[in-house]
């Protein structure tokens, strides 16, 4: 009899994949926090978890595993995460990295599946095309309130599946050029619109889902690519219609060859590995590592010649 | 090191549809596949983009091998694989089920080709794979005159992700 | 999109080992060994240049393989071609300029 007994439906060799299997989780707040939590309970062995913040006072209202003393201590959110997982799931292997996920890439490129709780659309992009790059499937939530008239809200969401071969982010209208423009005249700043957790539960749920669907599935009709919407004053959750008009035809955002590290040469394979950001839980977070030039730069004035006579010294 | 080498469902099915056919005097067939690569912490990552059927009138009679193939099939495999630069993994199966495993001829064959290969092709590396009907084994050259490497790992990225190189 | 045949070429009369790397759709150019100088001696760091806008306010841009946190404002990171990369902002810089001029007027910032 083990802890997993209950979900023995998903296969006799179910609880050895998943403890084998290694999820990228990118943004462990509202949504990212919900799924690390399942993840960890469904028995999900490597974790790799990733977000730059620590826990504040506005963030209770739906960060899982979050309290009145994180806030105090202003722990980030990743050992929120580290000890939500350990707590479950002790025997969980989970690299923690208090940083921005692109930070992370090279131990990222080894994860089964990834799953995005990223408010940012420059960011959901990035990990799209990351994903794509190392044919890992990726799976990215999103969720909003909109005012539709004085004192009247929507609240809507939507969980993404895609992965190589399939519509991208951009082709089903989640990244778009408008957005990425908004962003990046508020200079990238995402945060600070309404959240709240049951939508991000709903969403997150959907999402551990998939992950599980792709790992042990437990029935004959699932699907490459998802998108769900969530209407959250109906109480819908529906796949969306773009999907079936995307589905098949071929995502003209990026190329099916791009595949891999662009930069990989042999001779390198053994160089050390950059500076880690890495957290170690044992109870304390140490301090993260500074990604910064030793030293002090000095550049020659701009004019051209001079600049060339720099570089080529 | 670990090595790890991904696959997309579909080419996977592709692959054994081909080593499938019958050739007019070949026991077996073989193929390449091309494959970029990607540093991970402690391994590498291989992630196949490409598969080449050997053609048949590129095979070359031999009564003692399952399959020879000839000059022509090794240029163009090597002009596939040469830019973007890949890696080139020779493939073929043994059929049945359970870990595979390389044969004799297999490995002495692999012993004089593959280190040819890092000469128009010096920065990936190069290897030789084979199939069972539900798993595979590789070995894995990271340079002319290093020794091998097994390939540790093979994923299948499919509505179902397996780590497993068997049918869906 | 492809990069334009003749600036690319002068640039190459300066950086022979530049390559055209492919991502999302287009084209960045990477410097493997871009040179600077520094108070304690030369220092030989990678660089990718976007010649081209892509609608976030910078009609070009260049990406460092490393911060160089003393210099230079509000860097941020990015991840391109599977790796990590970091510009500071620095806009203005047209997409018309021929693309050694274009990387030298990004490095301005960092003087």
């Amino acid at each position: 009899m083990t802890w997993l007994d209950r979900q023995s439906f998903l296969g006799p060799e179910s609880d050895e994949i998943l403890s084998q299997a290694r999820i990228g989780i990118l943004g462990l707040g509202g949504g990212g926090s919900h799924v690390v939590q399942q993840l960890a309970h469904v028995g999900i062995g490597h974790f790799v978890i990733a977000d730059s913040d620590v826990i504040t006072s506005t963030n209770l209202n739906r960060l899982v595993g979050g309290t009145q003393k994180s806030v105090e201590l202003s722990t980030s959110k990743v050992e929120i995460a580290q000890r939500l997982i350990k707590a479950i799931n002790p025997a969980a292997r989970v690299s923690g990295h208090v940083a921005n996920w692109q930070e992370v890439s090279e131990e990222l490129r080894s994860c089964d599946i990834i799953v995005g709780g990223l408010d940012s659309v420059r960011a959901k992009d990035e990990a799209d095309s990351f994903c794509r790059r190392f044919m890992i499937p990726y799976i990215d939530m999103g969720m909003d309130v909109f005012e539709t008239s004085p004192g009247n809200f929507l609240i809507s969401g939507q969980v993404v599946l895609t992965g190589p071969g399939q519509p991208c982010l951009r082709c089903l209208g989640i990244v778009t050029e408008e957005g990425l423009a908004e962003e990046a005249r508020r200079y990238g700043a995402a945060g600070g619109r309404p959240q709240v957790v049951w939508p991000n539960g709903l969403l997150a749920s959907s999402a551990v889902g998939l992950v599980i669907q792709m790992l042990t599935p437990w029935n004959e009709s699932r699907s490459a690519v998802a998108f769900l919407e969530y209407d959250g004053n109906r109480h819908e959750l529906r796949q969306a219609d773009i999907l079936r008009r995307k589905s098949g035809k071929p995502c003209p955002h990026h190329n099916e060859g791009d595949v891999g590290d662009p930069f990989f040469r042999l001779a390198r394979l053994q160089d050390s590995p950059p500076k880690s950001t890495k957290t170690e839980y044992t109870g304390t977070v140490l301090p993260e590592a500074e990604v910064s030039v030793a030293g002090n730069i000095n550049i020659f004035r701009s004019l051209k010649d001079k600049l060339l006579k720099t570089l080529f010294q | 090191m670990k090595v790890t080498i991904k696959i997309s469902g579909r080419m996977l099915d592709e692959v054994r549809i081909d080593l499938a056919r019958p050739h007019p005097f070949a026991w077996e067939r073989v193929g390449f596949l091309t494959a970029s690569a990607a540093k991970i912490p402690r391994g590498l990552l291989l992630l196949v983009d490409k598969y080449l059927s050997v053609e048949d009138e590129d095979y070359e009679q031999n009564d003692i091998v399952g399959a020879q193939i000839g000059s022509d099939a090794m240029r163009k495999a090597v002009q596939l694989a040469y830019r973007p630069k890949r890696a080139l993994l020779h493939i073929h199966t043994h059929g049945g089920y359970g870990k595979p495993h390389f044969s004799g001829v297999d490995l002495r064959s692999a012993d004089e080709f593959i280190p040819g290969l890092f000469s128009p092709i010096p920065s990936m590396p190069h290897g030789l794979l084979v199939l069972s009907d539900d798993e595979a084994s590789g070995k894995l050259w990271l340079g002319p005159q290093e020794k091998t490497v097994k390939v540790n790992e093979f994923i299948r990225v499919d509505l179902h992700l397996s780590k497993k190189w068997g049918d869906k | 999109m492809n990069p334009d045949a003749a600036k690319l070429s002068e640039l190459r009369k300066h950086w022979p080992d530049i390559e055209v790397v492919s991502a999302d759709g287009r084209f960045y150019l990477h410097l493997p060994s871009l040179k600077v100088a520094t108070l304690s001696g030369a220092k030989v760091i990678s660089a990718l240049l976007r010649p081209w806008a892509n609608g976030d306010g910078y009609p070009t841009r260049l990406f460092f393989s490393e911060k160089f946190t003393d210099y230079g404002n509000n860097w941020n990171i990015f991840s391109i071609a599977g790796r990590s990369w970091h510009a500071c902002s620095w806009s203005g810089v047209s997409e018309d300029l021929p693309y050694l001029e274009i990387i030298a007027s990004h490095l301005r910032p960092l003087q």
